[in-house]
């Protein structure tokens, strides 16, 4: 399943990138070992060593196990959009990397917002799409809730990123609603290679 | 209301200007913070600590977003300075321009929520010093603070002339908010409600 998102993502951007999600995923004791906060259900681990980045992928294997579709059901979606999540973080991570520059977590944050919703997006075109991405951005960036264990930093940084990529993926609905796919991948791929700042910046944009 | 201030007698004119309304809106804040407020009205009078950038041949202020990101990239000493500078736009742009806010994409509501989450940071780093309590003060008292600003923006619009005043009331009309009415009665652009006996 994880490789099927990487590859969803990777079509979506117009990129390939050599090294998959699946083969960096850990298991719970050695994401703590790496430094995870054993909070989440999916992280991404990243430390720097001597030689360079050195990625680790954890997801909850009961999440993993629930998330066995690439199509998932509405039921399924948020499971599923955890995982796209995790693939999300480690996609950007390593293609940030390979173009050695760095990334900020809001960056990386409200770019995994904008990637569910173009993935999620992606999987429905054609079936009444407008209406189903209108409805992803109420599920995705209103009914959303940050989990209670947060730090105040982090809640803000998840907010933030929340509110930026709502807005970006706002401007996208036309796009979407006029099932115009071609001008929609010019889009996503056009910001999805923009630098931190000037993603930010144009992410803010209201038009 | 004067409707020229000198340069050297800006800061004595909005320590008046804050403490007139502070005190009609009772409003509890320490001294310190007080002084805070009026330092930040004296340096942003001058628009172009506001308007840092320009858009299209128009001066334009800095997205939030970007201010914010920036603080998170940045070492302790800057990482203040921008948090501040967060805080204190935040402040400024929902208390001065809090009518004009409602019809864009991010309303007054976010302008509160960035101000405050910069100013509680600012109050966690600066923990050892003479300024936490200021920083707390700025954030817990947030939107009584916007509400200040915002009838000293009134009050500085009905004194420029009948424009500023009809500015005033056309967002009185909008918003039906009680701060301006009494601005707009105070400048005898409405009646002063009187109470009928029976």
């Amino acid at each position: 399943m994880l490789d099927a998102i990487q590859e969803q993502l990777e079509a979506i951007y117009g990129i390939r990138c050599e090294y998959r999600a699946k083969d960096f995923l850990v298991d719970a004791e050695a994401a703590r070992q790496l430094g995870g906060s054993g909070r989440a259900r999916e992280e991404l681990l990243v430390s720097e060593g001597h030689e360079g980045l050195e990625l680790a992928l954890y997801v909850e294997p009961s999440l993993l196990a629930r998330v066995s579709s690439q199509q998932p059901l509405e039921g399924e979606l948020g499971d599923f959009c955890e995982v796209a999540e995790g693939v999300s973080h480690f996609l950007y991570m390593a293609q940030t990397a390979s173009l050695e520059r760095r990334v900020s977590l809001l960056e990386l944050e409200a770019q995994a917002e904008v990637d569910k919703f173009a993935v999620c997006t992606l999987l429905r075109w054609g079936l009444n799409v407008g209406r189903h991405a209108s409805s992803l951005v109420g599920r995705l960036f209103d009914q959303m809730s940050l989990r209670p264990n947060l730090s105040e930093p982090e809640r803000w940084r998840y907010s933030e990123a929340n509110r930026l990529a709502k807005t970006y993926c706002e401007r996208l609905l036309p796009l979407v609603r006029s099932e115009r796919l071609d001008k929609l991948l010019a889009e996503l791929r056009q910001s999805y290679r923009l630098g931190a700042e000037a993603k930010l910046h144009y992410f803010a944009r209201a038009r | 209301m004067s409707q020229l201030v000198l340069g050297g007698s800006l800061k004595e004119f909005f320590r008046m200007l804050v403490g007139e309304v502070v005190k009609r809106q009772r409003v509890s804040i320490e001294e310190v913070t007080e002084f805070y407020v009026v330092n930040l009205l004296s340096d942003y009078a001058q628009a172009e600590k506001l308007f840092t950038q320009e858009v299209d041949g128009k001066r334009d202020s800095e997205p939030l977003a970007l201010l914010y990101h920036r603080a998170l990239q940045q070492e302790r000493e800057e990482k203040i300075r921008t948090l501040r500078r967060l805080g204190d736009v935040s402040l400024y742009t929902a208390g001065f321009f809090n009518g004009s806010l409602k019809d864009r994409a991010v309303g007054p509501d976010y302008y509160v929520q960035m101000g405050r989450n910069a100013y509680s940071a600012l109050a966690d780093m600066a923990s050892n010093s003479s300024f936490a309590g200021v920083y707390q003060e700025l954030c817990v008292k947030f939107s009584s603070l916007v509400e200040v600003l915002e009838e000293i923006s009134a009050r500085g619009l009905a004194a420029t002339g009948p424009q500023g005043q009809l500015k005033v009331f056309e967002s009185w009309s909008r918003t039906g908010n009680s701060r301006l009415e009494q601005v707009l009665i105070d400048t005898g652009m409405l009646p002063a409600k009187k109470l009928l006996a029976n």
